[in-house]
Parts: C-alpha cells; sequence; structure tokens
C-alpha cells in the first residue's frame, strides 16, 4: 500500500466514523440540524463506499455503483444549502431552483447514456461547483453578521464549503497530470477530510466546543455585570443586558420586556419606541412570564405588533424567553432571537435563564439605586424647603421688626406727650416697610403662579428701552452705576408690568452680588431672531456648576453667603417664569469672581395681532 | 452723662429705629452701616454696649465679634437677631475664644422668643433675639448698669 493510499484510506475511515456519530445522532434527535448533517455524510458515505466497493471488485466500473458515487456528488451541494439554511437565510425560490436543477442533474445521468457529448458532463460540474461557490457565498455573508459562537461555528462551515470547492475542482487534476497522479489523489483526500471535520464542528458542534466558543463573549459580559447598575437609565442598563445576552447567546439579537404592574402587561422598549404585550397572549414572552420558566419556541408566529416592533426580529423564527425574577419579584422577560432553530444548541435554554437572572440581580441594583436616589431627592427638596421658610421668615421679619418697633415708639412718644405733632419720619418709614413686606408676599404668590402658568396677564404696547431706562434711573447709584446701550426703543406687545419686574429683579440681583460696588450695563437690541436683552455685572458671579439649578424654586448659589446675602432664591425663578411665559428663554455667562451676564431671548411682537409662540 | 450705644445694622430702616428707641431712653446713640464702619467707630470712641446686626455686607457679625476679640476689645455684645438662629450663632460667636457661660438675670425674665430659652449669654456676648425692641429694653438698662 503507497502512502498516498493510506491517506484516502485514512480519510475514508475518518469519513465513515463521523457519518456513524451523525447518524446515530440524527436518529436518537432527530431534528432538523442534526438529519440535514447526516444526510451530507450520508451522502460522502455512498461516494466512499461505492468507490471501496468498485475498488474491491463488488462493483463493475462504469456500473451501478458510479451512478450511485455520482448521484452522492451531485446531491451533495444542494444538501449543503439546506444545512446553510439551518443556520442562515437562503430565499425559498432559489431553493427550489437548485432542487429543480438536482432533478434535472440526476435525470441527465440516470438517463443519458454514457457517451453523453462532454458539454452536458461540463454543465453537471458547472451545477456543482456553482452552487456550491453559492453556498460559500452566503456563508461568508451569514459569519460576517453573526457574532460569538454563532460566528464562530459560521466561520467552520464556510472554511468548510472552501474546502469542498477545492476539493471537487483539483479532483480531475490528477487525469490532466498524469505523472502526479498520487500527489493529486492525496491532496484531493485531505481537502475532502478538512471540508468534512470543517462541517462537523460547524453545524454539530461538540458540546463541550460550544461552551468554550461561547465563554469569551459570556466572560466578557459577566465581567461587566458588576457595572451595569450604573448606568444612568433603566434603558441603558437594559439595553446593555441586551447586547451582552445577544453576545453570549450567539445571536443578532435579544430583547427585555420589563413587567409594568399597573398595566399588566411586558414592555419592550426599542429605543424609537416602545410596544406592550399583554402576559394572556398565547406567545412564548407571555407563557415564560406566566409560567416562570425558560421557553424554547422552534417556530414562533410573531403578531404584527412584534414584527413592526423590531425589524431586526421579522425573520426569526425561533425564540428562546426566560423570566426575570428577583425572589419573589417578577421583572420581565429576557428574550433571545434567532433565524434559525438549530442556531441554538439545547443546553442554551439553560445559559438564557442563567443570563436572565443575572439580569434579574442588576435590574434589582437599579431598583435599589433608584430607591435610594428618590429618598436623597426627596431630602433634598425637604431641605430645600425648610431653607425656604428660613429665609421667607427672616426676610419677611426684617420689614416687621421696623413696622412693629416703630408703632411702638409711636405710641410711646405719644403717651409721654399726647401734644407732640405727627411723627412724619416714623409714617414715611413705616409705609416703606410695609410696601416692601407687600413685595415679599407678592414674590410668594408670583412663584405660586409661575407654577400655574399664570404670571403673565394681558399685553399692551410698551417700550422695552423706555421700561429699562425706568428700571436704571430707580435703581442706579454711584456705587452701582445703571447705563443702557444698543437701540433706541423697541416698541412691541408685551406684559409692561411683568418685563419692569423682570429687569428691576435683575438689575437689584446684580446689585445686591456686586457688594463691592461697579456698573451694570443693560443692552437691549432687535435682531432676525427678536429682542436680545442682556443684564451685565462685574460681580462675585456664579459657579459654573450652580447655573442649571439657579432658576428652580429656592435654589441659591453655593457661593452666596446666606448671611451676607439674604433672599429667598425666588426672583430667578420668577424671572424665568416672566420671560418663558412671554415665549422666551433666559440665559446665564458667569465667571466666578469677574460677573454674571443674564442673556434674555423675547420674541418681537409689533403689533397687537402677533401671536405669541408660548 | 449718659452711656454711649453703637448700632450696627445695613437695613436703614431697623438701625433708624433702634436709634431713635434708644435716644428716646436717653443714651447716646452712633450708627453704622456694616461692620468696617462699625469697627472705625469703636476705634473712634469706645461705646459702652454695641448692638449688632448678624447679616451683613462688607463685614459681617461674626466679622466684627472676631475682630474685637483679637483686639481684646471687651465691650459686651447684643445681638439682633431673628430667634431661631440665635442658639447656634451664640455657639459660633463662643466659639471663637474662651467664654465664661452664665445666665443674667434679665435675660431669663425677657423671654423675648420662645425658642431662646437655653444659656444666653457669655460675659462679652449677648445674644438678644431683639424683634420685639422694648422688651429687649430692660436687659440693655440691665447691661449697661
Amino acid at each position: 500500500m503507497t502512502a498516498d493510499q493510506l491517506l484516502t484510506y485514512l480519510s475514508w475511515a475518518i469519513f465513515m466514523m463521523i457519518f456513524s456519530v451523525v447518524m446515530v445522532q440524527a436518529i436518537r434527535r432527530p431534528s432538523r440540524a442534526h438529519v440535514d448533517i447526516a444526510l451530507v455524510f450520508g451522502s460522502t458515505a455512498l461516494v466512499i463506499v461505492t468507490a471501496t466497493a468498485t475498488q474491491a471488485g463488488f462493483l463493475k466500473p462504469g456500473g451501478i455503483g458510479s451512478y450511485l458515487a455520482a448521484s452522492g456528488i451531485l446531491a451533495l451541494p444542494y444538501l449543503l444549502v439546506r444545512l446553510v439554511d439551518d443556520i442562515a437565510i437562503v430565499s425559498a425560490q432559489l431553493r427550489r431552483g437548485i432542487e429543480l436543477l438536482l432533478m434535472i442533474a440526476l435525470a441527465v445521468l440516470w438517463f443519458m447514456p454514457l457517451d453523453r457529448p462532454a458539454w452536458i458532463n461540463g454543465l453537471l460540474l458547472l451545477y456543482v461547483i456553482g452552487v456550491l461557490a453559492y453556498v460559500v457565498a452566503i456563508s461568508i455573508q451569514a459569519t460576517r453578521q453573526a457574532r460569538g459562537v454563532t460566528r464562530r461555528r459560521l466561520t467552520a462551515m464556510t472554511l468548510g464549503s472552501l474546502f469542498l470547492v477545492l476539493n471537487l475542482s483539483t479532483s480531475s487534476f490528477g487525469t490532466w497530470f498524469p505523472d502526479q497522479v498520487a500527489f493529486w489523489r492525496g491532496f484531493t483526500d485531505v481537502l475532502g477530510l478538512a471540508a468534512g471535520v470543517s462541517y462537523l464542528i460547524g453545524f454539530a458542534p461538540p458540546r463541550w466546543l460550544r461552551r468554550a466558543w461561547q465563554e469569551p463573549e459570556l466572560r466578557a459580559f459577566l465581567s461587566r455585570a458588576a457595572t451595569l447598575p450604573q448606568l444612568p437609565s433603566t434603558t441603558a442598563i437594559v439595553q446593555a443586558l441586551q447586547q451582552g445576552a445577544a453576545s453570549s447567546v450567539g445571536i443578532a439579537q435579544a430583547r427585555i420586556g420589563l413587567w409594568d404592574e399597573a398595566t399588566q402587561t411586558l414592555t419592550f422598549d426599542q429605543g424609537d419606541r416602545t410596544f406592550s404585550l399583554s402576559i394572556d397572549e398565547d406567545m412564548p414572552m407571555a407563557r415564560s412570564f406566566r409560567l416562570q420558566r425558560a421557553i424554547f419556541s422552534p417556530n414562533t408566529h410573531y403578531s404584527e405588533a412584534i414584527h413592526q416592533a423590531s425589524s431586526e426580529a421579522k425573520v426569526a423564527t425561533a425564540v428562546l424567553v426566560a423570566p426575570i425574577t428577583a425572589g419573589a419579584r417578577r421583572l420581565g422577560v429576557l428574550v433571545a432571537y434567532a433565524p434559525r432553530a438549530p442556531i441554538f444548541a439545547d443546553d442554551d435554554l439553560a445559559l438564557i435563564q442563567l443570563l436572565a437572572d443575572q439580569a434579574a440581580v442588576i435590574l434589582e441594583s437599579r431598583t435599589l439605586i433608584d430607591a435610594a436616589a428618590r429618598i436623597h431627592a426627596r431630602e433634598e427638596a425637604a431641605r430645600l424647603k425648610e431653607d425656604f421658610l428660613s429665609a421667607a421668615a427672616h426676610d419677611l421679619k426684617t420689614p416687621l421688626t421696623t413696622l412693629v418697633a416703630r408703632a411702638q415708639l409711636m405710641e410711646r412718644r405719644a403717651l409721654r406727650d399726647p401734644s407732640l405733632p405727627a411723627d412724619q419720619v416714623s409714617i414715611r418709614m413705616m409705609i416703606t416697610e410695609a410696601q416692601r413686606l407687600k413685595r415679599l408676599v407678592l414674590d410668594l404668590l408670583d412663584a405660586t403662579r409661575v407654577e400655574q402658568g399664570q404670571l403673565v396677564g394681558p399685553r399692551e404696547e410698551v417700550d422695552l428701552v423706555m421700561v429699562a431706562q425706568e428700571t436704571c434711573a430707580r435703581l442706579g447709584t454711584a456705587r452701582h452705576p445703571c447705563t443702557i446701550e444698543g437701540e433706541h426703543s423697541i416698541v412691541g406687545y408685551y406684559d409692561q408690568q411683568r418685563i419692569a419686574q423682570l429687569l428691576d429683579n435683575l438689575v437689584e440681583n446684580a446689585i445686591k452680588y456686586s457688594p463691592d460696588g461697579g456698573p451694570i450695563t443693560l443692552s437691549l437690541r432687535r435682531d432676525t431672531l427678536g429682542v436680545h436683552l442682556s443684564i451685565t455685572d462685574q460681580g462675585i458671579g456664579i459657579p459654573a456648576e450652580d447655573i442649571p439649578q439657579l432658576f428652580t424654586r429656592f435654589h441659591r448659589g453655593t457661593n452666596v453667603d446666606d448671611r451676607r446675602f439674604p433672599g429667598m432664591g425666588l426672583g430667578l425663578f420668577i424671572c424665568k417664569g416672566i420671560v418663558e411665559q412671554h415665549g422666551g428663554q433666559i440665559s446665564i455667562q458667569s465667571q466666578p469672581g469677574k460677573g454674571s451676564t443674564f442673556n434674555i431671548r423675547l420674541p418681537y411682537v409689533p403689533s397687537e395681532v402677533a401671536t405669541y409662540a408660548a | 452723662m449718659q452711656p454711649d450705644i453703637l448700632v450696627i445694622d445695613d437695613d436703614s430702616a431697623i438701625l433708624m429705629t433702634v436709634a431713635d428707641i434708644l435716644s428716646d431712653e436717653g443714651y447716646r446713640v452712633r450708627t453704622a452701616a456694616n461692620g468696617v464702619e462699625g469697627l472705625a467707630a469703636i476705634e473712634q470712641q469706645r461705646p459702652a454696649l454695641i448692638l449688632l446686626d448678624m447679616r451683613m455686607p462688607i463685614l459681617d457679625g461674626w466679622g466684627v465679634a472676631r475682630v474685637l476679640r483679637e483686639q481684646g476689645i471687651s465691650v459686651p455684645l447684643v445681638v439682633m437677631t431673628a430667634a431661631q438662629d440665635a442658639r447656634r450663632w451664640a455657639a459660633e460667636i463662643n466659639a471663637l475664644g474662651p467664654g465664661d457661660w452664665r445666665c443674667p438675670h434679665p435675660f431669663k425674665t425677657v423671654r423675648p422668643a420662645r425658642s431662646f430659652t437655653g444659656c444666653c449669654a457669655t460675659d462679652q456676648v449677648v445674644m438678644l433675639p431683639c424683634s420685639r425692641w422694648l422688651l429687649c429694653l430692660p436687659a440693655i438698662r440691665k447691661l449697661l448698669r
């Protein structure tokens, strides 16, 4: 026996061994994948058996054995297409076309005389190579799209098809190069063997190999798991969990449906849209949730809702579902989609349950983090309210102190000497303080109106520049000179009182927070966007981190020493209300230590008929 | 000659009213609108008593108390403040230096505010929530005696 003969027999032996293994597997568990792989190796076995029988003299060369072997070779590409269809999607029409070609090829083989023209044989070879090339092409495409274990399986399968194409293309090299016949036969045999082994591990990988292939993604997912609850939102966590589960199982897509107690539905958030599934539906997701166990559904018919909700899942027919449950709390379900059932292995059901349990732990931690944040927010709100009450009490008390003390003083003076003339100074002072008190109370009422959206009243024709000039004249001092720049007149329809209140508030603020004095500049301009007002000071400024909350009720800058700058923290809240209810926007630019600029954009409303954007 | 009282407060209405009340009582009164002005007035002539507001721009009441401690100037301080803050502020001012805790009689009986019931004075600082000025007068009189 020569070396190449030894190689041939060895490869045949291995092929037959694989055939017997897959046969046993197909008989024990006649799933589609197992039957298809058994058919592939069956056709190869047919070729081998007839070849052996012919060599041994049981069959005549050119007799029935040759026909059988040729049939096996012709059937192989079609069987491979079936096999590929188990994992990737082959269009049904194309499959039917290939079936038809196979029928024609077999008819030609069996019913045309052996001395048929060479071009017919050429066509047969073309059919075999062509279909195999197609198998390689869709395998490569599917490999590119797949991930995890499925990608590795498809890679093996693609290699198998490549080996097979090479095997068939080089099988006739022996006749063309007669002096190298032994080499080419050996080469072809090695390629055939490689193809067989590749197919076996691609389509029916042993369990240990599957597990090993799944491990990197699973490990990566689990190592990230601890950090997932820290993600900014539940949606972000759900997305990370979906990705982790999909890559761990080796599929394109996994989805999490969260249980909504109020509506008694499972809600799937797809990012751009959500859809809800009643748990009474007869669907694997609902069933898994009801029964609280993992379910494998190889052929699932989806309702339109799920088709629409997920374009990726349109092609899915196989699903694995596991309930996400933390102790007694049912949180939702984890769903794994695949275009074909054989993508999943038998023990993927256990894997998906493991992933669902992991998801439960992560989502539950998130719930706890959220609950803690809510409590913190409530405490913060309570603290703000307390601060506000104490600030409000202080602010209300200051004028009250003067009012009461002044009244008592007047009373004592009157008692001491009833003939004294009316104490004009005291009366003036009491009026001023009573007005101050009134303004504080009005501020409090305004703050309430802001929340009700009723702050701004009827608009009337008003010159904004004139309002600003009045504010400047009223509030400007030698220490805080107030100047106006920009337009000479901007006449439009606004709530004059509120605009005046807005400017007063902002200029008063600018003065209050410029304790060492400094100019206050009001700028009023008109452009294509409308009216632009700005109030600039050179005061203590506002730290950047305070700016976002500055317009919220009761909030005051962290660099504001309560004792130096008393205030209720209502002014800017009211200002924002006035601006927004005029259809405008207010923003701040500030540099701590250098000063602040409040920018206000208002729509330009030149006539009464013009409508407000708000 | 009547004792000299210095009133320091940034609120001009309160400043004027307190000054008027004390003048009517026959005291000589000087006023200052903030801590810096107040310290200048103390420098010029040491008053017998200082009525001090705590929340003020430029130099607040805490600042005034600290400077007085540092310079070893011993003048009774009457702090004018809202009642809720009095206890905390008294503790803060006393923390500036060792204080000899005592509760002089008038403050117990005056009881200007319900929440102000604990110890209320050191040898130098008296916390007096004086929103009811006339009730405070006996305490001030006692301090100046």
